[in-house]
């Protein structure tokens, strides 16, 4: 045993993914036995966040629970195309992780955590019966702004390499209008995605959400302001939910000045959770 | 805030949170795409310190080479939107 790299199927696709065995070579959570399932974000933000969310898993490990991450079809070590992936392709790949992950550990319960856009695609996954534990980091609460986001960085893009100004957003959208993709750092979105990246609200998703979870606030600076959105979203999802701020200089999903390994006041705030998920 | 207040401010921001070997060797009129400093994704970060520290809002027609190719360029386009009010 111990860890390891294995392919698993959702559906037609072959996945990748890396279980994480519990060492408890640090003081073991004070709850049942779980698995961890990690959702990495999106495009260059999986790729900058890898040795963040690595780390993470590792912790979690540490402390005597099991933990999993993975790719998403047509991402990172998963085979397929990005493009032939919706929104609806993504969730059902978080959900034959969690079914992977509960067989590999011999552990029913899992708790989901994602960062940016893994973490609203952790939340609307349904991964059933029940609804399980949330740790949403920095969750993407507002797909449209999300969907523009995108947008924009295929324009900066455009405008550092041509040095001169390009097409505006209206015109990526007439192009995925028309069935073309937009090239955002490489991966090709198209009009499925973007309808479904678009239609993704948390806030509405969530309002009332049954389990208990986490939603942490990363800003940079202790004097940053609160977010709003995510205020709004935990007050939605109701007593079950905590709202936690880690400040952090560095992003942990942009590339900056030092390439982020560890992110402390997260691993805090995720541990520190996790440890209250048995506690009446 | 005055040009010269600005300058110092958006060199400080570029220099902390970008990688820049020579510090010294990058003047406030340097490309800083040229010098391989801001790609698109730090020119995205950009905007984001821009929306949080000044409260602008970068438009579609603004993204262009004169507003942010340099310290001294970003500068002077807070300026004009910070005075537009």
């Amino acid at each position: 045993m111990g860890d390891r790299g294995e392919f698993f199927s959702s559906g037609p696709r072959r996945l990748y993914g890396f279980l994480h065995e519990p060492r408890a070579t640090e003081a073991p959570l004070a709850i049942a036995p779980a698995v961890v399932v990690f959702v990495h974000p999106f495009m260059e933000e999986r790729q900058d966040a890898h040795p963040f969310l690595r780390s993470l898993a590792g912790q979690v490990s540490a402390r005597g629970l099991w933990a999993m991450r993975f790719d998403l079809h047509g991402c990172g070590d998963s085979e397929g195309e990005w493009e032939d992936s919706t929104v609806d392709s993504w969730r059902e790949d978080i959900r034959a992780a969690c079914d992977f992950a509960r067989a590999q550990s011999g552990v029913e319960r899992v708790i989901l955590c994602g960062l940016r856009f893994g973490a609203s695609l952790a939340a609307l996954a349904d991964v059933g019966p029940a609804r399980v534990p949330l740790a949403l980091i920095q969750p993407v609460v507002k797909g449209v702004a999300y969907s523009m986001d995108m947008l924009r960085a295929y324009l900066a893009a455009e405008m550092v390499l041509t040095k001169k100004a390009g097409v505006t957003r209206d015109a990526l959208l007439e192009r995925l209008r028309l069935g073309q993709t937009v090239n955002v750092f490489g991966y090709h979105l198209t009009a499925a995605q973007f309808d479904g990246i678009r239609a993704v609200d948390l806030t509405t998703a969530l309002t009332a959400y049954p389990a208990r979870s986490l939603v942490v606030d990363v800003v940079k600076t202790p004097t940053a302001r609160a977010s709003n959105e995510l205020t709004a979203l935990v007050a939605a999802m109701g007593s079950g939910a905590t709202l936690a701020r880690a400040v952090e200089p560095q992003p942990l999903h942009v590339e900056g000045k030092v390439h982020l390994t560890r992110a402390e006041q997260v691993e805090l705030a995720l541990l520190g959770w996790l440890e209250t998920l048995d506690q009446p | 805030m005055s040009s010269e207040e600005l300058v110092t401010k958006v060199r400080a921001y570029v220099l902390s949170n970008f990688p820049v070997a020579d510090p010294g060797a990058v003047t406030n009129e340097a490309s800083l795409m040229d010098l391989g400093i801001v790609d698109s994704t730090g020119l995205l970060e950009v905007f984001e310190w821009l929306r949080d520290e000044f409260s602008i809002e970068v438009l579609d027609a603004e993204m262009v080479p004169d507003n942010f190719d340099a310290i001294t360029s970003i500068a002077a386009y807070i300026a004009r939107k910070t005075s537009a009010g």
